[in-house]
């Protein structure tokens, strides 16, 4: 059949038709045995899909639901502490900032660098002062230790 | 809303696991049967509602309770019908094909199955109603078709509707429910099941 008139038969099933198209569709039918055919086939099946049964609902369905909400609840738990986790980093990396910017102040000390070389050679005398006592501990422990000489 | 409803939806932001219930047992017999309309096979229809279930769990965290409530749930439902039929994408099973393919939803009788023995023309050989052929040919068609005529039937959904849920459009809607039909009466009346 001509697809024009298959079209215009799917919207008479439907209520779609405007007046004209009306006209010309019983204007058709009047003449087309094959359509007359085809639109009570259609009618037929129209009324077939309207009234198909009652879907039963499966007795697993109630089962299903659980098994879902009982992965969401464990994907919600996981994801609370991973939450917390981020947000005790967050604030240990926040400290730390603070004790950076509250020591950023050094490094615009007109004197700094000069107090910092001082500071470093004092180490350095330090350090190495220590690094003999070490060599020389045993006499050292012997003076202050009993029994160590 | 419904005050009770919207309370429900309070207690599910707070992860309320009663609420997620009572909630859901109350819409879920609607939602399995869009699901069920459409794939025709409970496996399937659960397979899919398990899916439906938790995208509905996720997403009630930011849904606004002021709003209508079961549009949304079927808008879940349907977009996650497309999703899982693109995923596991079938085989398009061709109504002009041999009635006795195997495969999902395959339709394992002849249509003479359901005419009269020929030497025995008293017996009358039906296997299974209208309905349940109607059913095996719905899950047959191709899941275009299938897709528009269960929202055009199942939904009552308009075809201005069906687009948008689709995100088709609105002659592609029209053509796939028109074709769906034309398949459909087409196999019925090689069953005889339309015989005026």
């Amino acid at each position: 059949m001509d697809n024009k008139y298959s079209d215009l038969l799917h919207q008479y099933i439907d209520g779609e038709l405007g007046p004209l198209e009306k006209i010309i569709l019983e204007e058709h039918l009047l003449s087309c045995p094959a359509s007359r055919r085809e639109l009570n086939q259609l009618k037929l099946l129209d009324w077939e899909l309207k009234h198909q049964p009652a879907i039963e609902l499966p007795a697993e369905l109630a089962a299903c639901r659980m098994a879902a909400l009982k992965a969401h609840m464990a994907a919600s738990t996981a994801g609370e502490k991973r939450q917390k986790s981020s947000v005790a980093k967050d604030l240990w990396r926040m400290q730390l900032r603070i004790l950076q910017n509250s020591s950023s102040f050094i490094s615009i000390n007109p004197v700094s660098r000069t107090l910092g070389r001082t500071t470093m050679g004092t180490f350095s005398l330090v350090g190495k002062a220590a690094g003999t006592a070490l060599k020389k501990r045993k006499p050292l422990l012997g003076r202050f230790i009993p029994g160590q000489a | 809303m419904d005050t009770v409803i919207t309370n429900l939806i309070k207690r599910c932001k707070k992860n309320d696991e009663d609420a997620f219930n009572q909630l859901l047992s109350h819409y879920e017999g609607y939602l399995y049967r869009i699901c069920y309309s459409f794939t025709r096979n409970k496996e399937e229809a659960l397979d899919m509602m398990q899916e439906v279930y938790i995208r509905i769990f996720r997403g009630l965290n930011s849904f606004d309770e002021t709003r209508p409530l079961l549009p949304w749930l079927k808008t879940i439902t349907v977009n996650t019908i497309i999703n899982h039929t693109k995923k596991n994408r079938l085989p398009v099973t061709s109504l002009d094909g041999e009635w006795n393919q195997k495969g999902s939803g395959s339709l394992e009788f002849s249509p003479a199955d359901y005419l009269a023995a020929e030497d025995d023309p008293e017996e009358t050989v039906i296997v299974g109603d209208t309905s349940d052929i109607v059913n095996n040919l719905i899950a047959q068609l191709p899941e275009q078709y299938r897709m528009a005529l269960t929202l055009r039937y199942h939904e009552e959904m308009s075809y201005e509707q069906i687009a948008g849920a689709l995100g088709q459009p609105l002659g592609t809607v029209k053509n796939s429910v028109f074709r769906a039909r034309n398949q459909l009466r087409k196999k019925m009346q090689a069953c005889e099941l339309l015989e005026v």
